[in-house]
């Protein structure tokens, strides 16, 4: 799902920058110092995920993590996306330096919303609620991201429900892992590190 | 402190599977290449790591930023076109991979056969210091065959050797692996950045 350089037009690109900056200033503002490790840890595994790829058709998708990245981090998945993605950009030439506004912002904000939806049920439900959460989490974060990205797409003059149909259905088996991986994550932070989880910002 | 050894043993553990996963190919990152062969543009528009962009646009355009066509990638990623006369070096090839994938490609004058030796002894275009070496390194000794001719056969025994290490060079330029050091350096630019804002985030409390 990274966009590469010279695919979209400019205004697109600022207002993408505009809102992955606001999403980012905000994210550092909430983020406290005991929480930095964690930050940087989960922008470790988003940087690294992306490597993990999975036949999709003729093409390969990766894990994008997201889903998890919002449960654990809420608004500092902001700043950890951002760093990964320039990262990625400029170590893998995963997507470009002028898409990084856009693709934060279509990264983060799934993330953010997993974190409202699906975060208080992974926290403070019950066991199986938690599972049950985990596994939307993985799956929401990955979907409302393919959406994004159609979204982004439609300013460059792609059908959007064509563009989102072939980027929904070809990230299908990566919904599925993610959503494993993320209740897996969950069951196990609840057991072993609940302060992980139970960080409501 | 128990805290932040977890956390150090997940990086460490993440990191470690990470270098020993063998052969990682990078997941999507779109290449197209291309090269010249008898007047044809030959080249093939492939995702790194195997697949290959089937169906895909193949935008065209010279040097002049004038578009000269649109072609497609047959069911093997695989495109030909004809070069088009008199073309303003350098030739750009931009594939459309959809899903936001794009990448482009570049011929140079040299990669087109414009500025090098002519093809033909009737080529017109000034001819530049390497086509009067190329015709003075033609043996003229051998009196039964015109050393015309003895040019045109090296030329072809030439190109029909040359074809797949071309091919293969081209795909070279365009493509790139990802590294198990480019791994390691974006893991650590990510504890250098923790570094930083942790030393930051100490200041300002004890200020």
């Amino acid at each position: 799902m990274h966009i590469s350089e010279g695919v979209l037009p400019t205004p697109t690109l600022i207002a993408g920058a505009a809102l992955a900056l606001a999403g980012l200033s905000l994210g550092l503002r909430k983020m406290e110092q005991e929480r930095l490790p964690q930050v940087a840890l989960m922008a470790a595994a988003f940087f690294v995920a992306s490597l993990v790829n999975l036949p999709a058709g003729p093409a390969r998708v990766h894990l994008v993590l997201n889903g998890l990245l919002g449960l654990l981090l809420g608004w500092s998945a902001f700043p950890a996306i951002f760093v990964a993605l320039a990262l990625q950009a400029l170590l893998f030439s995963f997507g470009g330096l002028t898409t990084l506004g856009v693709s934060t912002f279509n990264m983060a904000f799934p993330a953010l919303v997993v974190h409202w939806v699906c975060g208080p049920w992974a926290r403070n439900g019950s066991n199986r609620l938690a599972v049950v959460a985990g596994f939307a989490a993985g799956v929401l974060g990955v979907a409302l991201s393919a959406i994004l990205v159609a979204l982004s797409l439609l300013t460059a003059g792609e059908d959007f429900l064509g563009a989102a149909q072939l980027i929904l259905l070809a990230h299908l088996p990566v919904m599925l892992v993610e959503g494993l991986v993320t209740a897996a994550a969950v069951v196990f932070l609840r057991r072993v590190r609940p302060a992980m989880l139970a960080w409501d910002r | 402190m128990t805290s932040s050894r977890y956390v150090f043993n997940i990086v460490a553990a993440i990191t470690l599977a990470t270098l020993l996963a063998p052969g990682m190919a990078l997941a999507h990152k779109v290449g197209v290449y291309a090269y010249l062969e008898d007047g044809q543009i030959l080249g093939e528009g492939y995702f790194a790591g195997g697949g290959k962009a089937v169906n895909s646009a193949i935008e065209v355009s010279d040097g002049a930023g004038q578009k000269l066509g649109e072609y497609a990638t047959d069911q093997e990623g695989n495109f030909s076109f004809p070069l088009p006369a008199g073309v303003t070096p350098p030739l750009k090839l931009v594939l459309k991979a959809s899903q936001g994938h794009q990448a482009s490609y570049e011929m140079s004058a040299e990669e087109l056969g414009l500025s090098g030796a002519p093809a033909s002894a009737e080529a017109t275009a000034p001819a530049a210091a390497t086509a009067a070496v190329a015709v003075a390194a033609a043996p003229a000794g051998a009196a039964t065959i015109n050393k015309e001719e003895l040019r045109q056969v090296v030329d072809q025994a030439l190109k029909a050797q040359l074809a797949p290490l071309t091919a293969q060079v081209a795909k070279l330029a365009g493509e790139r692996e990802v590294s198990v050091h480019d791994i390691a350096a974006g893991i650590g630019y990510i504890i250098g950045l923790m570094g930083m804002a942790a030393w930051f985030m100490s200041r300002r409390k004890r200020d």
